[in-house]
């Protein structure tokens, strides 16, 4: 499995849940999630790492800014690959990452930029 | 499906060899192979220049949406050795305009940036860039080698490349 594959992503909002990739494969683009979500989640495809959760307490003014993932790209010894792919659910109030490679996580501000 | 995406050593403005597989390495002809040939004489004068070397972002299948903030980077520490130096810059036109030579670019050092300040790569060919193909600007670099330098091998630097996908 390409490392950047090792997670997909799921909302749930007033509409229901959507998922990344549907059933038939087809794939819903991140752009499409509105902004009146109040969970967005990072699954994974297969086991091996756990799932997180994000809610979002819009009663404290907390709202949804964007979902994206980060390529990071090195020299692995013989040539230019994928390293890591985090993904990144931004709000208003923090940034919140997971790390493709280990399934860890990792919560920032939401200006802050990982680099690896 | 999340993007494929390849750095490329460039032979023209929109043409270049996949270095999925391989290296970059500086030396003393214009040409993308990584073998130990055409080696960086030390000089008893003044500093000797590597022919340029230009990577840019290659899309080999393109983002659901698109991808922004093509960025590069170093460790910040440049352990080639006294005498060795990498300078870079990011030419409007690529390697269009701009062929690799040996002589100084009087370029920008390339271990000042680093994941704090990294190298912005669609600062000229700004994004969203979506689809497939190469994307983004050039980074031209070339080695400086002085007088000081010690003969030998060098143990490689990595330089990163980063990419956030929507």
């Amino acid at each position: 499995m390409r490392l950047s594959e090792v997670f997909q992503w799921e909302v749930e909002g007033p509409g229901g849940i959507v998922r990344q990739y549907n059933d038939n494969g087809s794939e819903n683009p991140s752009t499409l999630i509105p902004e009146d979500v109040v969970r967005i989640s990072i699954i994974p495809f297969a086991g091996g790492v756990l799932r997180h959760d994000v809610i979002i307490n819009k009663d404290k003014g907390e709202r949804f800014v964007k979902r994206f993932g980060r390529g990071i790209i090195k020299n692995r010894g013989g040539g230019y690959g994928l390293v890591e792919y985090l993904h990144c659910i931004q709000t208003n109030n923090y940034r919140f990452w997971v790390f493709s490679t280990t399934g860890q996580s990792l919560v920032t501000a939401p200006d802050f930029e990982v680099y690896l | 499906m999340a993007a494929t995406v390849q750095i490329h050593e460039m032979t023209a403005a929109a043409a270049g060899v996949d270095k999925t597989s391989g290296t970059i390495r500086f030396k003393g002809a214009d040409n993308q192979t990584v073998d130990t040939v055409d080696r960086l004489q030390i000089p008893t004068g003044a500093t000797i220049f590597s022919y340029t070397k230009h990577a840019r972002f290659y899309f080999q299948a393109g983002p659901s949406v698109d991808i922004q903030n093509l960025r590069c980077y170093t460790d910040g520490s440049n352990t080639f050795g006294t005498g060795i130096t990498v300078q870079y810059n990011v030419p409007a036109a690529g390697l269009g305009t701009f062929p690799n030579i040996n002589t100084d670019i009087a370029g920008t050092d390339l271990f000042t940036k680093t994941s704090g300040a990294p190298v912005d790569l669609d600062a000229i060919n700004t994004g969203p860039h979506s689809g497939t193909g190469y994307k983004g600007d050039h980074i031209r670099m070339q080695m400086g080698v002085a007088n000081t330098a010690a003969p030998g091998q060098l143990t490689p630097e990595t330089l990163t490349f980063a990419y956030d996908e929507t």
